[in-house]
C-alpha cells in the first residue's frame, strides 16, 4: 500500500492527465493496485494510460473512488443515496462507467452498476426494456417475434 | 463460452465505444456498446422469475440465458445470498407458497405463487448407502448428551445445539465435519442466559440461535454468529415480541422474520435492525396467520438447474413418449412362410397400390379359392409400413356372429388405428387410408353406414389389369366424408 500523500497520474483517452491520491485508486482498482505493488509505476515519470476511458468517465470514476475512500464510515443509507445520485446519468454514460469500472476492476462500482441496470429492466415489459436499453434490432425473425408475442402476451 | 471470442468482443467493443463517444450518438443500443460478457454478468444478477421474460428481449439475450453454463453461474452467484425465498408448505396440503423475501421489503411487486403437487419431497441418499459407526469420533465430554436439536448443514458440517442434563441451558454447539468425520464444539456467547429451549437456524449464511425470554422481558433474543467459528462475532438482536420466527439476515445486518403478534388475519412479516427498531412490516394477504402454525417454512435459493428428480421425471416422460409412439407404430409383421406362386398377383396389387388418390378410402376385394388369407398376410406385411396405422382383422364373418363380436372387432380396429378411447381421431384424416381386408362378408357390417349407391364409375378402371381386377363400384362413406374406392381382386 502506498502512502496517502503520494499521487499518481492517470491519462484518459483524450490524453488529459488526472492526478489522484494513490491510496484512493489502490483501494478500489485491482489493476492499479497490482501496478503499484509490482513496482512498475514510477512516481516521477509514469502516467497510467487508460486508452479506453474518456475524460468525462474517468473523472466520474475518480469521484466515486475518492468519495468512497473518505466516506466509508458513513452510514449505509447516506452512501446509497450518494451512489444513486452519482449514477443519475443517461444510459450511455452508465455503459461508459461500466466499461471503465470493468477495465480498472473496481468491484464496488461494478456491482453498483450491475445492480442499477438490473433494476432498470427488472419486472418491466419487453417493449419497455427495449426502449430503455435502446434495442432496435432484437435479432428475432418476424415469425419468432410473433410466436413469442402470441405465447407470452403478458410479457409485452 | 468461447473465451477468445469474448475477449475479442470486449476489445472491439471498447475501441468502438471510445471512438464513437465523440459523435455523442445517443441512439446506441446496449448491444452496440457493452461487450457480451458484461451483458452476461448483468443478466446473472436478475432473479430467476424475471429471466423467462428477458429471453424475449432479444435473440442475443435468449442465447445467453439459455446457455447451460448460465444456470450454473446463476446458482453460484445466488448462493451469495441475494435473492432469498421463503417456501411455506401447509401441512396436509398440496399447496405451497413462495415469498421473495428481499422484494417484499423493497416494495417490489411481490409474488406469492402456488406450486402444485409438492408433497413428494424425497430424502437424500447416501453415496455409499451405508452407515458408518462414529462412536470413536464422539468427544468424551459430550457423551452424556441426551437430547439434540435437528442438525443444520453449513460449511460442510452439521451443527446441533447440545443439551445437557446437568445444566438448564444449552452450553455449546456441536459440529460434525462431514469431510474430516470429526466432532468439534463452538461455545455459545458468554452473556447468553437461556430460560427456555433454543432453536438454531441459518440466517443469511450465518449460524444463529434464538429463544424466547418469558422470564424477564417478553422478547425474542437472536444471537447471530456473523463470522463462522469466530466466537467474538456473536451478535445479539433483541426483538420486542415473543415467538418471533427469524428467517433471514438482510444485508448481513437486519433481521427479517415472521411476526406472530397478530393471532389472526393475514400473515405478517417484519424487519428489525440491531437496535430493536422495527424498520418495516408487510402483510401477506394470501396466507392467514393461523395457517402458518401448521406450515413448515424453508428459506432457499432459486436455481435454473434441474433437480435430480426433474431429470428423473424427464426420463419418465421420454419413456412414456416412446411407449406411446411404439403403440402407434405398425405392429410386428405377421409371421408367414414365404408364399409360393403369388408373385404375379403381388405385382398386380402393387401396381394398384401405386395409384394416387387424395382423401380417399381404397378397398381391395379379393376373390378366389383357398390361400386368400396367406396372400393377404403377405400384402399386409408388404404395405403396412406405408401407413400411420394398420389393422389386420381376419375371420370377420365368424367373429361378428358372436354376441359382442362386432363391437370387439370395431374396438380392435379403432385401437389399432390409434383412435380408441379418446385418442385423437383427426390424425389420419388428411391421409389416404387403405384397409387391407380379407373377408368382405363382415366388412360391410363394420362400416355399416357404407351406402351402396353406385354412382361414380372409377375412371382409373381402364388402367388396371382387367383380368385380375374388376372395378365394381364406388361407394361413399358418409361418416368420414371421404370417397371410398373398392377394388376387387380375383385370386385363382
Amino acid at each position: 500500500m502506498g502512502s496517502p500523500l503520494k499521487k499518481i497520474m492517470l491519462c484518459s483517452s483524450e490524453k488529459e492527465i488526472f492526478s489522484v491520491e494513490e491510496q484512493v485508486m489502490v483501494q478500489h482498482s485491482v489493476i492499479i493496485n497490482n501496478m503499484i505493488e509490482d513496482g512498475s509505476y514510477n512516481y516521477e515519470e509514469s502516467k497510467i494510460p487508460l486508452d479506453c476511458v474518456d475524460s468525462k468517465t474517468l473523472k466520474k470514476v475518480i469521484d466515486y473512488c475518492t468519495y468512497h475512500t473518505h466516506h466509508h464510515n458513513d452510514n449505509q443509507e447516506d452512501l446509497e443515496a450518494w451512489d444513486a445520485q452519482f449514477l443519475n446519468v443517461d444510459s450511455n454514460g452508465l455503459y461508459d462507467l461500466l466499461m471503465a469500472a470493468n477495465y480498472l476492476e473496481i468491484r464496488n462500482l461494478l456491482d453498483l452498476i450491475y445492480r442499477t441496470i438490473k433494476n432498470m429492466i427488472k419486472g418491466k415489459k419487453i417493449d419497455e426494456i427495449r426502449r430503455i436499453l435502446n434495442i432496435k434490432d432484437h435479432g428475432f425473425t418476424p415469425e419468432e417475434e410473433e410466436q413469442n408475442r402470441k405465447e407470452y402476451p403478458h410479457f409485452y | 463460452m468461447d473465451k477468445k471470442r469474448l475477449k475479442h468482443t470486449v476489445n472491439k467493443a471498447k475501441e468502438e465505444s471510445t471512438m464513437e463517444k465523440k459523435k455523442n450518438d445517443k441512439s446506441k443500443s446496449i448491444h452496440d456498446i457493452l461487450p457480451l460478457d458484461l451483458i452476461h454478468r448483468i443478466l446473472l444478477r436478475v432473479p430467476i422469475r424475471h429471466l423467462a421474460r428477458l429471453r424475449c428481449v432479444s435473440k442475443l439475450w435468449c442465447s445467453l440465458i439459455s446457455d447451460p453454463d448460465f444456470a450454473e453461474s446463476h446458482l453460484h452467484l445466488s448462493l451469495a445470498p441475494t435473492h432469498p425465498c421463503l417456501l411455506i408448505h401447509l401441512r396436509d396440503s398440496t399447496e405451497a407458497f413462495l415469498v421473495h423475501l428481499e422484494e417484499v421489503f423493497n416494495g417490489d411487486n411481490y409474488q406469492v405463487k402456488e406450486d402444485g403437487d409438492c408433497q413428494h419431497l424425497d430424502c437424500l441418499s447416501l453415496r455409499t448407502n451405508s452407515w458408518i459407526n462414529l462412536d470413536a469420533a464422539l468427544p468424551e465430554s459430550l457423551g452424556y448428551m441426551k437430547r439434540q436439536s435437528p442438525g443444520l448443514f453449513l460449511n460442510g458440517s452439521i451443527h446441533w445445539l447440545s443439551y445437557s442434563l446437568q445444566e438448564h441451558y444449552n452450553e455449546s454447539l456441536l459440529i460434525f465435519d462431514l469431510k474430516e468425520r470429526s466432532f468439534s464444539e463452538i461455545s455459545l456467547p458468554e452473556q447468553l442466559i437461556m430460560h427456555g429451549p433454543a432453536t438454531i437456524v441459518i440466517l443469511g449464511g450465518c449460524l444463529a440461535l434464538y429463544y424466547q425470554d418469558y422470564a424477564v422481558e417478553f422478547k425474542t433474543r437472536i444471537w447471530v454468529m456473523k463470522e463462522y467459528k469466530v466466537n467474538s462475532s456473536w451478535t445479539l438482536y433483541e426483538i420486542p415480541c415473543l415467538k418471533f420466527h427469524p428467517l433471514y439476515l438482510s444485508n448481513g445486518s437486519d433481521i427479517m422474520a415472521l411476526d406472530p403478534t397478530p393471532i389472526s388475519g393475514p400473515l405478517k412479516f417484519a424487519k428489525y435492525n440491531i437496535r430493536e427498531e422495527l424498520l418495516q412490516h408487510f402483510t401477506c394477504p394470501h396466507l392467514q396467520q393461523d395457517a402458518y402454525f401448521f406450515a413448515s417454512c424453508t428459506v432457499y435459493t432459486e436455481s435454473l438447474l434441474l433437480l435430480p428428480s426433474d431429470i428423473y421425471y424427464e426420463s419418465e416422460i421420454i419413456k412414456n413418449i416412446i411407449q406411446e409412439v411404439s403403440q402407434k407404430l405398425p405392429p410386428e409383421p405377421l409371421y408367414i412362410k414365404h408364399p409360393i406362386g403369388f408373385d404375379s398377383h403381388l405385382e398386380a396389387v402393387e401396381s394398384l397400390w401405386n395409384m394416387e388418390f387424395d382423401n380417399t378410402i381404397c378397398m381391395l376385394v379379393i376373390y378366389g379359392d383357398g390361400n386368400k388369407t396367406t396372400f393377404v398376410w403377405e400384402l399386409f406385411n408388404k404395405f403396412q409400413h406405408q401407413f400411420e396405422a394398420a389393422s389386420f382383422l381376419d375371420k370377420v364373418s365368424e367373429k361378428s356372429r358372436s354376441a359382442d363380436g362386432l363391437e370387439n372387432l370395431q374396438n380392435i380396429l379403432l385401437y389399432e388405428m390409434g383412435e380408441f378411447e379418446g385418442m385423437e381421431g383427426a390424425r389420419s384424416n388428411q391421409k389416404q387410408d387403405k384397409v387391407v381386408e380379407e373377408d368382405m362378408v363382415g366388412f360391410e357390417n363394420i362400416f355399416n353406414d357404407v351406402s351402396n349407391d353406385k354412382k361414380n364409375e372409377n375412371k382409373n378402371n381402364k388402367k388396371l389389369d382387367s383380368k385380375l381386377v374388376k372395378n365394381k363400384s364406388v361407394v361413399s362413406k358418409k361418416h368420414i366424408g371421404q370417397e371410398v374406392y373398392i377394388k376387387y381382386l380375383i385370386v385363382d
